[in-house]
């Protein structure tokens, strides 16, 4: 993969021991990457990680979403001017309905958009080199350009397996 | 073996080489829906003369199928979106299930409107497009309000979905060899779990869930204003989108019931999906009983109270009437056999809990049935009062609609894990470690 770079990766079977390892690394002034198969909070929270800016994302799509409601319903209201129930030609309370809907559509969309966009960017520029087990059961605590006291510290924290991998940079 | 590890096992498992019996389910889905597609081609070729629709009933089986499917689809929304803000432990084993019948649910309540037109081969008019005729659809119309909440409502749960899946996936394409690997990573979107990845994916997930559930609400809202902004009587009230809201939360977590108790069984969820899990679903159908229990008395209270002789007469006619096996029927189901949840023995028992769902899932279809039917068999003037009576080819359309919604989802129980990989191994951990 592009980002791959040479250095330790480590395998954990549970979170916590993860989550130790990566606080212990990090204190040290490591740079550390994980590959993991679920969302684990105590790994997440060694990580310290800034929160993710994607909510910009969902809401420039929710407000194009709006907007093109609006434009939609007033613009053809206004094209095609039929009297119909008494009802002015450009209705608030109705168009308020189909801008609801088009403003959820629009950060729906942008949302999972961000999402797999950034998923993909991730694989490309992360370190990691991937290992399969990272998918299933496992959680991979990765140190680029590491050595020995990193391997030490990786085993001490319960790590089952550490290898050293090398990478293109 | 770790937890982990059992819990990809066990949940994939059901995703092996399909049993006899699961294929004899299939090709029965498959039949029935395809019963409901020759139906419809009957109607097509021969006009709607050979259903029950006429003065002054003109809508029947087909609208009120169009109704409860979208209250089905609600509860799935529910529980994967709505539960996830509030935090809800119960939700981590259940939703994946709930949240592929809403996906089902809503392509099943698409078409009805569809069937409905009669015309159905012009049903494209509805979108707004530039075309020679020079006309746009009537914005101010709730009918134009339907197709842009139901797209919408389609178009965000089968997102939602499918981002739930994305690591579940990655999860299956590891796991697997040969075709089966190549389909799962095509889905998967190459998704590797990078602590990045994660960051934004749960940020995303919750983004999601803030999204659909104002969607949920508005959705059922917008289909009760088909009735409400109209002028008949037992239809125009200001009451009904939050009575049409409870009712398909209260059908739907109905339906989850009986597709979990199914599931569990057939892909031997049991250490997943436990007896717990049922009783805290049973604590949600109560409550949501009650809700509509409320609002039935609420329309009642102001159908007598109020200044309209006749939604007066009309709800006495509901109840005295020759619709009144159904409305009692009705109240039995919805309103009295779920107080049995009450007991903790009855919510404990996953055989009474699925007898009482599906009981319920009978009497919200009779309920979204009268709410359609009788308000416009008997309104204002006693002249134009009739009544309907539906036609076998409707009923057929309405089997085969259950037929279509368990083909899809039987596919999707084989293809997919019907439990959340992800979160089940997140879950677990958690419990472990407070433990």
């Amino acid at each position: 993969m592009p980002g791959e770079r040479e250095g330790l990766l480590g395998f954990f079977p549970s979170p916590q021991g993860a989550a130790a390892a990566i606080r212990a690394l990090r204190d040290r002034g490591f740079d550390v990457h994980t590959e993991m198969p679920a969302s684990y909070a105590a790994v997440e929270a060694a990580l310290a990680r800034p929160v993710s800016r994607i909510g910009w994302i969902t809401l420039a799509g929710a407000v194009a979403g709006a907007l093109l409601g609006f434009a939609l319903t007033i613009g053809t209201a206004r094209q095609l001017p039929l009297i119909v129930g008494g009802k002015p030609i450009v209705s608030m309370p109705p168009f308020l309905v189909i801008a609801f809907e088009l403003t959820v559509l629009g950060g729906g969309l942008a949302n999972f958009g961000a999402i797999v966009a950034g998923a993909l960017c991730s694989r490309r520029t992360s370190p990691v080199p991937h290992d399969p087990r990272a998918s299933v059961d496992r959680i991979a605590v990765f140190v680029p350009d590491a050595d020995a006291p990193v391997e030490e510290l990786l085993w001490t924290h319960g790590a089952e397996e550490v290898k050293r991998c090398g990478g293109r940079a | 073996m770790n937890r982990a590890q059992e819990i990809q096992r066990d949940v994939t498992a059901a995703l092996g080489r399909p049993s006899r019996r699961y294929l004899l389910l299939l090709a029965l889905a498959a039949l029935l829906a395809t019963g409901g597609g020759i139906a419809w081609s009957y109607l097509i070729r021969f006009g709607f003369h050979y259903t029950g629709l006429g003065h002054p009933v003109m809508w029947g089986v087909l609208i009120a199928s169009f109704v409860f499917w979208v209250g089905i689809a609600h509860s799935g929304t529910l529980i994967s979106a709505i539960l996830y803000l509030f935090r809800a432990r119960f939700r981590t084993a259940v939703y994946r299930s709930a949240e592929a019948m809403t996906v089902f649910a809503i392509m099943t309540a698409a078409l009805f409107p569809i069937i409905h037109l009669g015309r159905a081969w012009l049903f494209f008019w509805v979108l707004p497009y530039p075309n020679q005729r020079e006309l746009w659809p009537n914005f101010r119309s709730p009918l134009v309000w339907d197709v842009a909440a139901i797209l919408t409502y389609f178009i965000v749960s089968a997102l939602f979905l499918y981002t739930g899946l994305i690591p579940d996936l990655a999860a299956l394409r590891d796991a697997s060899t040969g075709r089966k690997r190549r389909c799962y990573a095509l889905l998967a979107l190459g998704w590797r779990g990078t602590d990045g990845a994660w960051r934004r994916y749960g940020r995303g997930y919750l983004f999601f869930a803030a999204l659909a559930s104002p969607l949920v609400i508005s959705v059922h809202s917008v289909v009760s204003w088909d009735f409400a902004v109209s002028i008949v009587p037992g239809w125009h009230s200001t009451m009904f989108a939050p009575y049409f809201v409870a009712g398909a939360m209260f059908s739907g977590v109905a339906m989850v019931i009986v597709i979990l108790a199914a599931l569990r069984r057939t892909h031997r969820l049991e250490p997943f999906v436990t007896p717990w899990h049922f009783e805290r679903l049973a604590r949600l159908l109560l409550v949501t009983s009650l809700i509509v229990t409320y609002s039935y008395g609420a329309e009642h209270f102001m159908a007598f109270f109020g200044e309209s002789a006749a939604e007066r007469d009309l709800f006495v006619f509901r109840a005295t009437g020759p619709y009144a096996p159904f409305f009692w029927t009705m109240i039995l189901c919805d309103s009295v056999l779920p107080l049995l949840c009450f007991s903790a023995r009855v919510r404990g028992s996953i055989a009474a809990l699925v007898v009482i769902a599906l009981l319920v899932n009978v009497g919200m279809y009779l309920e979204r049935f009268l709410i359609v039917v009788v308000p416009l068999a008997h309104a204002y003037d006693p002249f134009a009062w009739g009544t309907y009576t539906p036609r076998l080819v409707e009923i057929a359309i309405l089997a085969g609609s259950f037929g279509w919604f368990a083909f899809w989802l039987l596919l999707f129980v084989k293809l997919f894990p019907s439990v959340a990989l992800a979160e089940m191994k997140a879950h677990v951990a958690e419990e472990a470690h407070a433990g």
